[in-house]
């Protein structure tokens, strides 16, 4: 047959056209659980991390399923909307973060995640953030201790900040152990903690951690991240204060109120 | 193109043609994913499968290739290969591919695949393809694996993700080391390319231009 006519080709491109797509959809469908898994791994290690050093351990990707299993991570953890209400029906680690923002803020009917670590007879509450950094997406999870203010750990990821420099939010540490024991609440008042050059000091009272050496913007971004993200789960903060307040009396007082506990919104208890 | 021996077909891209540094070719991801060892090991090593799988593929196919869509047929049998490799990483080494990021997409603009097909593989029976395939897939990998050393060594005091430099300053005492921030950078990797070029021309003169 003549390599060059025009039956030829086509059909040999055809041909060629199938074999291929055959070999990658076989290949796409049989490697897709193994995929999924993976990232949702990669997501629990996220969560878990900004836990880390009340685990008392690095949260790495291999021991990460284990650890969420040990503390049943997948019966502890709830959506909430932005008024602080649970939302039913919805599975909070199949939220995808990125879709409760719009331009860096929290849309008004978004679903947030939180999910409850219990550690030593304590109740952690991790929370997603979400945000622009300075070339890319930046995003993490940040955990409070019961009071509702008190942050107990957080991670941070990125998909593209500075090697070197913005991208220390997640290779140094140091960065996220800074925010251990900041606050989200001064008093009454919603001030979540700001990351700041050394010497500023920010102007609504609010706690700060040290911005990254050459890396100003990302740390500003982070700041923002923080601010605009603890702002979507401000009334749930408040409730979860609210509650843990008064079920500490409740406890010291009797073992009543079990309607009380119906109501609550996020504690697992 | 048939001229080229079959013993020089393996070890010649190994050093003296080298695909990176004599034929200057796959610089992008030379420079990209070099900042640490283990992600250019396995750079190099999807490369050569990659390079190897296309050269013995289109070696079989070369005498059924219509002329006219012979780049075609090329580009849709290393996609494939790309597409292939891409999935298995993200399913068995998550963390690498993660840290490849868009590199294993872009092998199938490495130049050195489309040149090798094009160059050797379309007028070569399968095993000289596959001898050259693996010979300039080892090329490239072993200047991204020297690179990434000096790169991770000096950028970040690490080999493969290991505390060197750290843990020696801390046997020592001494706590004023700092790394060198421009190693984390894509522009070392260029100083270094051309410090390579710099003493492989120097001990081959038949490489130097005349």
């Amino acid at each position: 047959m003549n390599r060059n006519s025009n039956v030829y080709t086509v059909i040999y491109a055809t041909v060629l056209t199938v074999l291929v797509a055959i070999l990658l959809t076989v290949a796409a469908l049989g490697l897709a659980p193994q995929q999924k898994a993976n990232s949702d791994n990669e997501k629990k290690q996220q969560i878990l991390s900004s836990i880390s050093s009340v685990l008392g351990k690095e949260v790495t990707f291999e021991n990460a399923a284990e650890i969420w299993n040990e503390l049943d991570m997948d019966n502890n953890m709830s959506v909430v909307n932005t008024k602080g209400e649970e939302l039913d029906g919805v599975n909070a680690f199949e939220i995808v973060t990125k879709q409760q923002f719009k331009a860096g803020v929290v849309k008004d009917d978004a679903q947030l995640p939180i999910f409850i670590a219990k550690v030593n007879g304590k109740n952690y509450y991790i929370m997603a953030m979400y945000g622009a950094g300075l070339w890319d997406a930046v995003w993490g999870y940040l955990s409070v201790e019961s009071d509702g203010s008190t942050i107990a750990g957080a991670s941070f990821d990125h998909a593209s900040e500075t090697a070197g420099l913005g991208a220390k939010i997640k290779d140094d540490p140091a960065f996220a152990a800074a925010f251990i024991g900041k606050h989200l609440f001064q008093g009454e008042e919603f001030a979540p903690v700001q990351v700041l050059k050394q010497g500023k000091t920010a102007a609504n009272g609010a706690d700060q951690v040290d911005a990254i050496t050459g890396a100003t913007k990302t740390s500003d971004c982070v700041s923002t991240i923080i601010n605009n993200s603890m702002t979507g789960y401000k009334e749930t903060l408040k409730m979860i204060a609210f509650l843990n307040g008064v079920g500490e009396a409740e406890a010291a007082d009797s073992t009543s109120c079990e309607s009380d506990q119906n109501v609550e919104p996020v504690n697992a208890e | 193109m048939a001229a080229e021996k079959k013993p020089g077909v393996f070890t010649g891209p190994l050093w003296t043609n080298n695909p990176v540094v004599v034929q200057v070719l796959g610089i992008c991801s030379a420079l990209a994913v070099t900042t640490q060892m283990k992600p250019a090991l396995v750079m190099g090593i999807s490369l050569t499968c990659v390079l190897a799988f296309a050269n013995v593929i289109i070696s079989l196919l070369r005498n059924t290739i219509p002329n006219r869509i012979r780049i075609i047929v090329q580009l849709v049998v290393v996609a494939a290969l790309v597409i292939l490799v891409n999935q298995i990483l993200k399913a068995y080494a998550f963390e690498v591919s993660k840290q490849l990021s868009v590199y294993v997409g872009l092998i199938i603009t490495n130049c050195i695949l489309m040149g090798r097909l094009e160059a050797f593989a379309l007028g070569n029976k399968p095993w000289p393809a596959l001898l050259d395939g693996l010979g300039n897939g080892l090329g490239y990998a072993i200047i991204l694996f020297v690179v990434a050393t000096f790169r991770e060594f000096f950028g970040s005091g690490t080999l493969f993700g290991i505390d060197v430099i750290a843990r020696f300053v801390n046997e020592s005492g001494y706590d004023g080391y700092q790394n060198c921030g421009i190693f984390v950078m894509p522009t070392s990797a260029l100083i270094l390319l051309g410090c390579i070029i710099w003493y492989l021309r120097s001990k081959n003169p038949e490489l130097q231009d005349k």
